[in-house]
């Protein structure tokens, strides 16, 4: 009987799964294309490889022209995240309890470079710099990487500081806490959450970042984008697969660190339980 | 005794409204005294004015005569259980109580010893180690009070202490709160716009009406010789009667289609309009018109048997009369002709 009355509820379930199963193979196929053309054994990229080999990856590993790239994407990925963190963490607080003047437009103009397109703000930085000498210096790289990256912090944060209750700190001032001691005892704990998962995307974004690092990287600041299109540009062989699993592989290692040491589902939802 | 608490013309405005206008209040030491007020009245204002959470716009208010009006609030040393109870949700119980004496660089020996102490004070011993959110709502309020307490204030203030607890729970905590304040000594304020938490739990009741404060006195005292109709009419409930003096001393009120008499002294002059209020209690209802006594004819409408009281309706003109009897007395029936009835000296009396 009940194999008789499948209903509407089972039609809509299985639509639903069909949904997200397509979605999953458009997303998740050509990655898996790539992350298997890495292992290839043949000299040049072809859908399936004709033979399997560790060659390319090797070959990567080995080589300056991307390992600089790499390390130089890491590094300016944790810097541009922990600048961006700094600025965002007294911006939020200040946003969310409106205790500035145009705290809603302030909280617009720091998000604005997330409406900007990145080639534009990256033509406009690299104008600006080059004035002050710092356009290809690796500080302006940084510049670049802090701006677009901030209002992710921001947001994260912002959204855990609303939600927070404002008692909270007015019962520390109570109880003695000078406004300095009720940050760093109540404020920032609280926060802690909203900063963890913010800085996690600030380092995502900046570290897959293109057109801001293209025009204000040099040779020696080049990012791993950058190495990886240029390659691509003169060369078309396994070796960007190769490349390209080794930083997939990399933002596995991140997000699972961080799944083990926070939970990133409660940091994904960014909000602090209340009491 | 230590913790008198002296406030003189307190204003505190925001924008263009008062939220205080001008609030002179004495809490003598060791005593309790309750703001009570509808909502918006500017109890809570005032109360954050105290513990420096909002600045005056004018006036002072010193503790032991040491005027803090103008210290941040950290610099104030006054203990504060709020609304919401703010306890720090990534603290535990015992974090949250120690939480005072670690920012006055208390020993941390002493610390767990007074922390300890503050707990068994609220009955909290064994919760320790337990996170706020793992509490229910009156081991929450306990939490909070322990934390206000450790630090041993010279005053206490306590905003709408028991609004987030259920009824039950609510008569109960009101007399622990009670006990606990009479035994500790400890001046306390509470904010609150339940006329009965004020009555039970205060030495003294200020009722307070649009920024000002109507009348502070005994509980007995707002109840049964109210300084306003505002005050008589929030606290407890009333019976108005509205109309104008006449040379015999009476009351022409148009709704009834009678007079009533005036008490003594009532200060109307006649043709003056003037408000009577009449509290339920005091009204009883004859059913034969009997002789003497101020009374008023009537039908009764309705009979609510409220368990240990029945509460009566009369229609008297176009006026609905609320009469309150103790349960099990004799009622009337619905429809049944009355006369209701009261001492004259139970009238109050006001010119409008």
């Amino acid at each position: 009987m009940i194999a008789l009355l499948p209903g509407w509820r089972a039609r809509r379930r299985l639509l639903a799964a069909l949904y997200v199963g397509v979605a999953a193979i458009f997303i998740l196929a050509p990655l898996a294309v790539v992350m298997i053309v890495a292992f290839t054994s043949a000299s040049f990229v072809s859908f399936p490889p004709p033979g399997y080999s560790l060659r390319w990856l090797a070959k990567v590993m080995g080589d300056a022209a991307f390992m600089r790239p790499l390390l130089n994407s890491v590094l300016l990925g944790l810097a541009a995240a922990a600048v961006a963190a700094v600025l965002a963490v007294p911006a939020a607080v200040a946003i969310g309890r409106r205790s500035v003047r145009w705290s809603a437009e302030l909280e617009a103009f720091l998000l604005a470079p997330l409406s900007l397109p990145a080639l534009i703000m990256a033509l406009a930085l690299l104008f600006f710099l080059a004035r002050f000498g710092l356009a290809t210096s690796g500080w302006g790289l940084l510049i670049g990487h802090v701006v677009i990256t901030l209002p992710y912090v921001l947001r994260t944060v912002l959204a855990v500081q609303r939600g927070l209750d404002a008692s909270l700190v007015e019962a520390a001032h109570v109880l003695g806490a000078t406004p300095a001691r009720a940050f760093l005892s109540v404020t920032l704990p609280l926060l802690r959450p909203g900063i963890v998962a913010g800085s996690l995307f600030a380092f995502l974004i900046s570290f897959d970042e293109l057109a801001v690092a293209l025009l204000l990287s040099s040779a020696t600041t080049a990012t791993l984008p950058v190495a990886i299109l240029n390659h691509v540009a003169h060369n078309y062989d396994p070796a960007v697969a190769a490349i390209s699993l080794v930083k997939i592989v990399l933002v596995i290692v991140v997000l699972l660190t961080l799944e083990r040491l926070y939970g990133l589902d409660r940091l994904m939802l960014s909000r602090v339980r209340r009491a | 005794m230590k913790g008198r608490l002296d406030i003189a013309g307190v204003v505190k405005r925001y924008g263009t409204t008062v939220a205080v206008d001008g609030v002179t209040l004495v809490v003598p030491p060791g005593s309790m005294t309750a703001l009570l007020g509808p909502s918006g009245c500017g109890k809570t204002t005032l109360l954050r004015c105290i513990a420096g959470l909002a600045d005056l716009d004018a006036g002072s208010i010193a503790v032991d005569g040491a005027d803090i009006g103008a210290l941040p609030p950290w610099r104030r040393g006054l203990g504060m259980v709020f609304q919401s109870y703010a306890l720090f949700p990534h603290m535990t119980v015992a974090e949250n109580a120690a939480f005072g004496l670690r920012m006055r660089g208390t020993g941390r020996a002493e610390a767990r010893e007074r922390v300890a102490r503050a707990l068994a004070l609220v009955r909290l011993e064994g919760f320790e180690e337990r996170r706020p959110s793992e509490l229910s709502g009156g081991q929450q309020q306990r939490a909070a009070l322990a934390r206000a307490l450790v630090t041993e204030p010279p005053v206490l203030l306590l905003d709408e202490p028991l609004s987030a607890l259920d009824a039950k729970l609510r008569h109960a905590m009101r007399l622990e709160l009670r006990e606990l304040q009479r035994r500790l000594g400890i001046t306390t304020i509470v904010v609150t716009h339940d006329q009965d938490e004020a009555m039970a739990m205060a030495d003294q009741v200020a009722v307070m009406n649009a920024g000002r404060i109507e009348q502070v006195a005994s509980p007995e005292t707002v109840y049964r010789r109210p300084a306003t109709p505002f005050v008589a009419e929030f606290v407890g409930r009333t019976n108005r009667l509205e109309g104008r003096a006449t040379a015999a001393g009476e009351l022409d009120v148009g709704d009834v289609g009678g007079r009533v008499q005036l008490p003594m002294g009532h200060g109307l002059v006649q043709g003056a309009l003037g408000l009577a209020l009449l509290r339920p209690e005091h009204l009883r209802v004859e059913q034969a018109a009997g002789a003497a006594a101020p009374r008023l004819a009537g039908k009764v409408v309705d009979v609510v048997f409220a368990g240990d009281r029945v509460e009566i309706v009369v229609a008297c003109g176009a006026l609905k009369l609320l009469a309150v009897q103790p349960g099990g007395s004799a009622v009337p029936a619905p429809g049944e002709a009355v006369s209701l009835a009261w001492r004259a000296e139970d009238l109050m009396v006001w010119p409008r």
